[in-house]
């Protein structure tokens, strides 16, 4: 647990940092742009690619926010370890991070947010730690060109599905996953091209945002 | 008389983005000067004091929040709008307690600061909506 107190706290002050790093270039690369307007119409050879080159800019800081926010959400996530977690929020949390594995095998991605918060036993991190180990097992069996969907149910056993599409066997997850799922505690279980964390549900006044 | 045009003080210390900002307010006519401590825009707004402080939180020396109590100090009714990549939770509710106009994250949006100082010109900025909060 120091441990990733550490690397959560290390992580954090990085990302306050990028955050004025993409703020210098945003209102750089704005300021050119305004410029630009200013003066009419670009009589610049090439004046239109610097308009597109402006454009790509601002894109980018906006990726570039986006994903510092799901760090900075990461890094927090360290810092506390409470006996229960919205099972919604921290699935869309390791969202994206599943997107990028489904890219990188040339699959599909996704995904759909709980409407409603769902509290369940256990900390944010194992969550995530279970979501991204059934990932990889579900994606292991995934051919390019597949879907991997995740989402949440509500319901007496709160569950986390990751589903490919269309169906695959999907094979016994590692042991960590096994030991993510004690730890939070959870039932990860397997069945046609499916992984489910079925978790438990708090109990009233267990519920406690991080 | 002649009505006293509208300024901006804008206290920043990163130096790029602190400059490059207030190039960008200058060139929609707004006045901006550019202070990069918290000291030198305590300075700065005992010589002149302007219509409108832009303060960034984390900074070398006098914290955000530091300036900001000297500010009211000196100035209780100096309308002060936060612009920040980041603060503690404590410094957020700390500012709000000391009463800023409102709160706006890095990266900006530009647009949206333009709105909030279009609002602080028509006198209208006590009632600007903080920002839904920090990212800490």
């Amino acid at each position: 647990m120091r441990n990733a107190l550490f690397m959560g706290l290390i992580t954090a002050s990085i990302t306050h940092e990028m955050q004025n790093v993409m703020a210098i270039i945003r209102e750089s690369g704005a300021l050119v742009g305004d410029v630009m307007r200013l003066n009419g119409p670009p009589r610049l050879k090439h004046g239109d690619k610097l308009q597109s080159s402006l454009g790509n800019i601002e894109e980018q800081v906006q990726r570039g926010r986006e994903l510092m926010l799901m760090l900075n959400g990461f890094a927090h996530a360290a810092e506390d370890f409470p006996a229960s977690c919205d099972a919604v929020r921290f699935t869309a949390q390791i969202a994206p991070a599943l997107q990028r594995l489904a890219r990188l095998r040339e699959c599909g991605f996704i995904f759909e947010k709980g409407a409603a918060p769902l509290f369940v036993k256990g900390n944010a991190m194992l969550l995530m730690q279970g979501i991204y180990l059934a990932a990889l097992a579900v994606l292991d069996v995934c051919a390019p060109g597949d879907t991997l969907e995740l989402a949440t149910e509500p319901g007496q056993t709160p569950t986390v599905i990751l589903r490919t599409r269309p169906d695959r066997a999907v094979p016994e997850p590692s042991q960590d996953f096994h030991d993510v799922c004690t730890g939070l505690p959870a039932d990860g279980r397997t069945e046609p091209g499916a992984c489910l964390i079925g978790l438990t549900p708090a109990r009233a006044g267990e519920e406690r945002e991080l | 008389m002649n009505e006293r045009p509208f300024d901006i003080l804008l206290i920043d210390d990163e130096e790029d983005y602190a400059l490059t900002l207030g190039e960008r307010l200058e060139l929609r006519d707004l006045e901006t000067r550019v202070a990069l401590s918290g000291e030198q825009g305590l300075e700065m707004l005992a010589e002149r004091r302007p219509s409108l402080v832009l303060l960034d939180m984390r900074m070398p020396g006098l914290s955000g929040v530091e300036v900001l109590e000297r500010i009211r100090q000196i100035a209780p009714d100096q309308t002060v709008i936060i612009i920040t990549g980041y603060c503690s939770e404590g410094d957020f509710v700390r500012a709000q307690s000391l009463g800023v106009q409102g709160y706006l994250t890095k990266p900006l949006n530009f647009e949206e600061l333009l709105q909030a100082i279009e609002k602080c010109r028509e006198g209208g900025c006590s009632a600007l909506p903080l920002a839904a909060g920090p990212i800490c």
